[in-house]
């Protein structure tokens, strides 16, 4: 234990460590608050299908040689409106939707990292995460963004819950569902395409889903299952870096791991209360 | 779907349009529906539907199972567009900030989503909030006063998907209500509740209705019971075949063509005498589920059950009961008002 401890003082005198707890938490952060909207909608796997798409962004991104964030942002936005549509307008169902999108994408990327030899290393890089290659650029924008996400869905929160419990109720009583709709779609977009720098693509969508459905196990009212599955996604993100750091573990791996624990921890108590 | 007989559609819709409004005084008209044509896809559900909703106006909207009630009440809340004719609302309702509307799922399916009685109540304030919406002390004193009124007060802390029907019924309720709505629409509410919860169900909206001067649009297929509880009655088959008061109904001969003698007595709940006969015997509570009469719809007069006249009725209400599968023809509350119900 002392020297998990050791490790821990010695991890923060990096810088990249700092960056990572920084940007990993506001991730973490905007992830557990759109996680409850996403997973009472049914739409838990959306947040795998717009990885996929952002894999495929920064293989593009690569290729031109231009920020990943920059390219992916848009493109994501564009994809998850895509999927809104396809289970609107056609009589598909949203998983449908999802997993053609998600395997289409990927296609896409493998077929780019292909033809561009030469930067199969740095992708790999986004397929699992990587805390060490966090530019200061990144930090920025993702903090802000982060933010812009956060604020975003503090000032929508009564809307989102409306469309989230009763969308027939919330569009019969005049409000604009669809917007909501949308607009959860784009905060989500952005916070999966700032994620995967962090977990990778193959593990962001556990931070939508796994605080969440912990802290459903416990919780009550809605707002208190979004506070407490945000508390346990920040500890788990935190934990997660510095066990990583201490032992030489891949980041996002730990990170679900963290967050598999607390669930099983989270059932256990619900088990118990009965 | 068999079509029962539309000769007597068009005067059914005469004899509708020539009422002469009954109240003493004028009337302000809420909504109107000119000639309301809606459509699922190429499939007409309901053809040329015309009507108006005065204010305190408490219209049953009956009709048997794809008669076009449902999608109606959906168009009349906007969320279908009627491919012809239109609805005219009066200035205050247009937005939808006045209507409140209780929909015929109880629960979104969820049992396990979060949510506490108060902030589901709470939700009902939304719509008449603009950004960034904000909920105040004030609004959430006004949802524990409807909460206390319709005596849920007690549930305010509770998770939605841990009550009983009934008692999630009455909190969607207190969400429609909590607004201070002019116009409520209702979409099957009783459905899913048991007899005595019913009962009560229906003294919460007659109170609304009458003290509050709430006007009230209820869909419902259980058109054997629904007369004794609301004061007018609109009926659809894929579009209007009758609508007016229970008075009308069931002197209307077109009616009687239409449903046969019996059930149009049945269905225009005219049994002058029963309050009489209900005070006698109050301690009799049948409590027995009601009964379905989408058969008679089906067949217009096809019903076999023997019923000679109407004359033999105060000594023939119990009869009535036995057939009508223990039905408690007035609520113990409702019964001596029984009359009033009707305008």
């Amino acid at each position: 234990m002392m020297t998990f401890i050791d490790s821990i003082q010695q991890a923060v005198q990096y810088d990249f460590i700092l960056k990572a707890l920084l940007v990993g938490s506001l991730i973490a952060i905007s992830a557990s608050v759109l996680g409850l909207f996403l997973v009472l909608k049914k739409y838990s796997m959306i947040g795998d299908g717009l990885a996929h798409v952002s894999f495929a962004t920064v293989a593009i991104a690569l290729w031109l040689s231009a920020s990943p964030l920059v390219v992916s942002i848009p493109i994501v936005i564009l994809a998850s409106f895509f999927i809104l549509k396809l289970s609107e307008k056609t009589s598909m169902h949203g998983d449908a939707a999802i997993s053609l999108v998600s395997s289409f994408s990927i296609a896409m990327a493998v077929l780019i990292a292909s033809m561009a030899k030469g930067f199969n290393v740095d992708l790999m890089s986004y397929l699992f995460g990587s805390i060490l290659v966090i530019s200061n650029f990144d930090v920025a924008i993702s903090a802000a963004l982060s933010l812009v996400v956060i604020v975003t869905v503090m000032f929508f929160y009564h809307d989102l819950f409306a469309v989230t419990f009763d969308e027939e109720y919330t569009q019969a009583v005049g409000m604009n569902t669809k917007f909501y709709n949308y607009l959860l779609a784009v905060l989500t977009s952005i916070t999966i395409a700032l994620g995967i720098r962090i977990v990778g693509t193959m593990l962001i969508s556990s931070l939508i889903v796994f605080p969440t459905v912990t802290a459903l196990q416990v919780s009550k009212g809605f707002r208190m299952t979004i506070l407490i599955a945000t508390l346990i996604s920040v500890v788990c993100v935190v934990l997660g870096v510095f066990i990583s750091f201490a032992y030489n573990l891949p980041t996002g791996a730990v990170i679900v791991l963290m967050n598999a624990i607390a669930f099983a921890l989270a059932f256990l108590i619900k088990a118990l209360r009965r | 779907m068999n079509n029962p007989d539309r000769v007597n559609q068009n005067d059914a819709q005469l004899t509708n349009t020539q009422q002469p409004p009954k109240s003493e005084y004028l009337r302000s008209i809420i909504l109107k529906a000119d000639n309301v044509t809606l459509k699922y896809g190429r499939h007409e559900v309901l053809t040329d539907a015309s009507f108006t909703v005065e204010a305190g106006d408490y219209i049953g909207i009956v009709g048997p199972n794809g008669s076009g009630k449902t999608s109606l009440m959906k168009a009349m809340l906007g969320l279908i567009t009627p491919t012809g004719g239109q609805f005219s609302y009066a200035g205050e309702i247009k937005d939808n900030r006045f209507i409140g509307y209780l929909p015929q799922k109880v629960i979104s399916g969820d049992p396990l989503f979060p949510a506490k009685v108060r902030e589901v109540v709470a939700m009902g304030l939304l719509s008449s909030k603009r950004f960034p919406k904000h909920l105040s002390q004030e609004d959430y004193k006004k949802v524990d006063e409807i909460l206390g009124r319709l005596k849920i007060g007690n549930l305010a802390e509770k998770k939605i998907g841990n009550l009983s029907g009934g008692q999630q019924q009455r909190v969607l309720l207190a969400r429609a209500l909590v607004s201070s709505p002019r116009l409520l629409i209702l979409d099957e509410p009783t459905s899913a509740l048991d007899p005595k919860v019913r009962e009560n169900f229906y003294g919460i909206l007659k109170e609304l209705n009458e003290q509050d001067g709430v006007t009230i649009l209820l869909v419902s297929h259980d058109i054997g019971s629904i007369g004794q509880y609301t004061k007018k009655m609109l009926y659809l088959d894929r579009t209007v075949v009758f609508f007016g008061t229970y008075e009308d109904f069931c002197h209307s001969q077109d009616m009687t063509h239409y449903f046969g003698p019996l059930s149009q007595h049945k269905f225009c709940w005219q049994h002058d005498d029963l309050p009489e006969a209900a005070a006698a015997k109050p301690t009799i509570h049948f409590h027995a589920p009601h009964i379905h009469v989408d058969h008679v719809h089906a067949h217009g007069q096809s019903i076999d059950h023997s019923h000679d006249s109407d004359e033999d009725l105060p000594d023939g209400s119990e009869n009535e009961l036995e057939k009508a599968g223990g039905k408690e023809p007035t609520a113990p509350k409702a019964g001596s008002s029984d009359k009033e119900a009707r305008p």
